[in-house]
């Protein structure tokens, strides 16, 4: 088992450091000149001194080693070039937290009310709850996540003037991006926990339970549930690491103050080490959490181990 | 109860009749072809059979809507913006009083061609790689396997962005950042189709034959993926519609003039509280598209597995 992680951990850095490369020179082979817009009104003079002070004059490769010294050193993420005196880390501290408040509630309610509709559709399956759950599934995975925040904001924001239309702040904030955000994560955990329940269902034990006489709401909570539970559990990790990126779409459009925005910004505003910064600290969580999966998978199912091991 | 012993057979008691004329040994069904058999068993399912009709639609809507409705997708009339849908303007105008009907079409033509040319392009590349990874094994297996392990290891939207904020705003820029990720599912998929049917005894006769590695994959390996590569190409064709609606909805899509599903339900989402039919007639497109293309695919996957045939 130790090997197995050592292994992993060696897997996990060494994609961390080509992803921090290759973003690097991607971004900075941007053809144009990222302080244009800034200093266009400056005299030359000025010019000269952002120059030099964001090491512009330097060639690639040295600011390359200079960005990964600072990068490893104290972590730091990258300066703006745009706005004077913002850093990634700095933007980081306020806006991760306002991304992660609102993703891990979300996947929360994803988690609960997934599993829970999964099996009542395998428990059921072919009755009306199996038929209509899987329609309403099926919509949730066509329908585009922005058409979700405008449905939202439309009937209950503008129409039913029950909870503000965007902005932050309030507790009440939080209801129409939540639900956003977790309205197609629902329905990815719903179609997985009915698979995986159907798979539990054909097994023997469930047979030898019921056999030996075992009650029905036994029998759902402690021989299936369990079981089925399994697959939709080693999700959730992946999920979590996504909530920095992955509400890009809901934060922008309730102009909520996280990471996805920020991003988004730094892009309109062609910000390159805002970008690179931002990118790595989202690859570093994603792939964080891709570790603690695999080491994660190899404790709880001995079949993976053996095989891991074996090779 | 007594028995009756005294009952006699005759000779052509033992005979079986209503046989006459009829050859059992003829095969009497026209032999099926595997596609037109598929077809059958996919006609059989109605839900994929109205996906398929759906998307006919779309496409027909697509490529003849502007010829159909007579107007410039681009053309700028100030004295008719923000109408309601009417006779004349039947998805009504827009802030700039440019006709949404058309210009829905000519979106529609963007956002389906990014999706097809990136479910291709992807597929090439994954089926190719994953062919040979599969095939070969060993030392490029690994390789190749080690490849895509970094790549996937990448948040797929952020590589998105950063290669679209890179590469500028072309179609031909959203279509490379955009599979420059996807490939490694098709080749996941693809290596550990392959690994399974190496061992099987038709790729033994093969092989015992002389054919050359390259002829093994085309010939025989490859068809015999083809039923799951099909069904996933459908289902990842709008998968990338909705990225490229959430590239075009961030500011990353193709630029004006042009446009797409997803730029034009950014561009009309701002004028939502007073005019929400604006957003509503592209969001429809892409979830009437995305809805047919997943009955399309959930009724090929029935129809293409053998274990299923009923």
């Amino acid at each position: 088992m130790g090997k197995f992680i050592l292994k992993r951990f060696v897997y996990a850095v060494i994609s961390l450091v080509i992803i921090a490369t290759v973003s690097f020179f991607l971004i900075c082979m941007k053809p144009g000149d990222p302080i244009a817009a800034k200093v266009s009104q400056l005299p030359e003079s000025s010019r000269k001194v952002l120059v030099v002070k964001y090491g512009l004059d330097q060639p690639m490769f040295t600011r390359f080693t200079e960005y990964m010294k600072g990068l490893i050193t104290e972590g730091n993420l990258g300066d703006s070039i745009v706005y004077e005196g913002r850093n990634v880390n700095m933007m980081l501290k306020t806006s991760a937290v306002v991304s992660a408040k609102i993703g891990l509630m979300a996947i929360a309610i994803q988690v609960i009310a997934g599993v829970l509709l999964g099996m009542i559709q395998a428990l059921y399956r072919g009755k009306l709850s199996d038929q209509v759950i899987r329609v309403l599934v099926v919509l949730a995975i066509c329908i585009p996540s922005f058409v979700f925040c405008a449905l939202l904001q439309y009937f209950i924001g503008f129409k039913g003037q029950i909870t503000p239309i965007m902005g932050w702040g309030k507790p009440v904030h939080y209801i129409l991006p939540v639900a956003a955000y977790a309205i197609p994560g629902i329905a990815t955990y719903c179609k997985y926990m009915r698979t995986s329940t159907i798979g539990v269902l054909g097994e023997d034990y469930i047979l030898t339970a019921t056999a030996k006489g075992c009650s029905q709401t036994r029998l759902v909570f402690k021989h299936i549930f369990r079981n089925a539970i399994l697959p939709v559990v080693t999700m959730v990790p992946v999920a979590i690491s996504n909530v920095f990126a992955g509400s890009m779409v809901i934060e922008k459009f309730f102009s909520i103050p996280g990471m996805g925005q920020h991003y988004v910004k730094a892009v309109s505003d062609s910000d390159p080490y805002m970008i690179l910064g931002m990118a790595i600290f989202f690859a570093c969580t994603y792939i964080i959490s891709l570790f603690f999966v695999d080491i994660l998978y190899g404790l709880v199912d001995p079949r993976i181990r053996v095989a891991k091991s074996a090779d | 109860m007594e028995l009756n012993n005294n009952i006699t057979f005759a000779e052509d008691d033992f005979e079986v009749i209503g046989t006459k004329g009829l050859d059992a040994e003829k095969i009497s069904k026209p032999s099926v072809t595997f596609w037109s058999d598929v077809w059958r068993r996919f006609r059989a399912n109605k839900l994929s059979m109205l996906g398929l009709v759906i998307l006919i639609l779309v496409v027909i809507m697509v490529c003849f809507g502007p010829f159909i409705s007579g107007k410039d997708y681009q053309f700028i009339d100030y004295s008719i913006k923000n109408l309601r849908p009417n006779g004349t303007y039947w998805f009504g105008t827009d802030e700039m009083g440019r006709d949404i009907f058309t210009r829905v079409c000519y979106g529609g033509r963007i956002s389906i061609i990014i999706g097809i040319a990136c479910t291709l392009v992807s597929f090439l590349i994954g089926s190719s790689l994953g062919g040979v990874a599969g095939y070969l094994g060993g030392k490029v297996d690994d390789f190749i396997m080690r490849v895509i392990e970094i790549i996937s290891s990448i948040p797929y939207l952020v590589l998105v962005v950063i290669l679209s904020f890179v590469l500028g705003r072309s179609m031909f820029s959203l279509v490379f950042a955009m599979t420059i990720t996807a490939w490694t599912g098709t080749a996941r998929m693809v290596r550990g189709q392959v690994m399974q049917l190496k061992g099987q005894d038709f790729v033994s006769a093969a092989i015992a034959l002389g054919s050359s590695p390259s002829r093994i994959i085309v010939k025989h390996l490859l068809p015999n993926t083809l039923g799951i590569i099909i069904v996933n190409l459908t289902l990842s064709i709008p998968n990338f519609i909705f990225s490229e609606s959430f590239l075009s909805y961030i500011g990353l899509g193709v630029q004006p003039p042009e446009t797409s599903w997803g730029a034009l339900a950014s561009l009309y989402q701002t004028r939502l509280m007073f005019d929400p039919y604006q957003l509503f007639f592209p969001c429809l497109m892409i979830v009437l598209t995305v809805l047919s293309f997943h009955l399309i695919g959930d009724g090929l996957t029935d129809a293409l597995d053998p274990k299923l045939r009923k």
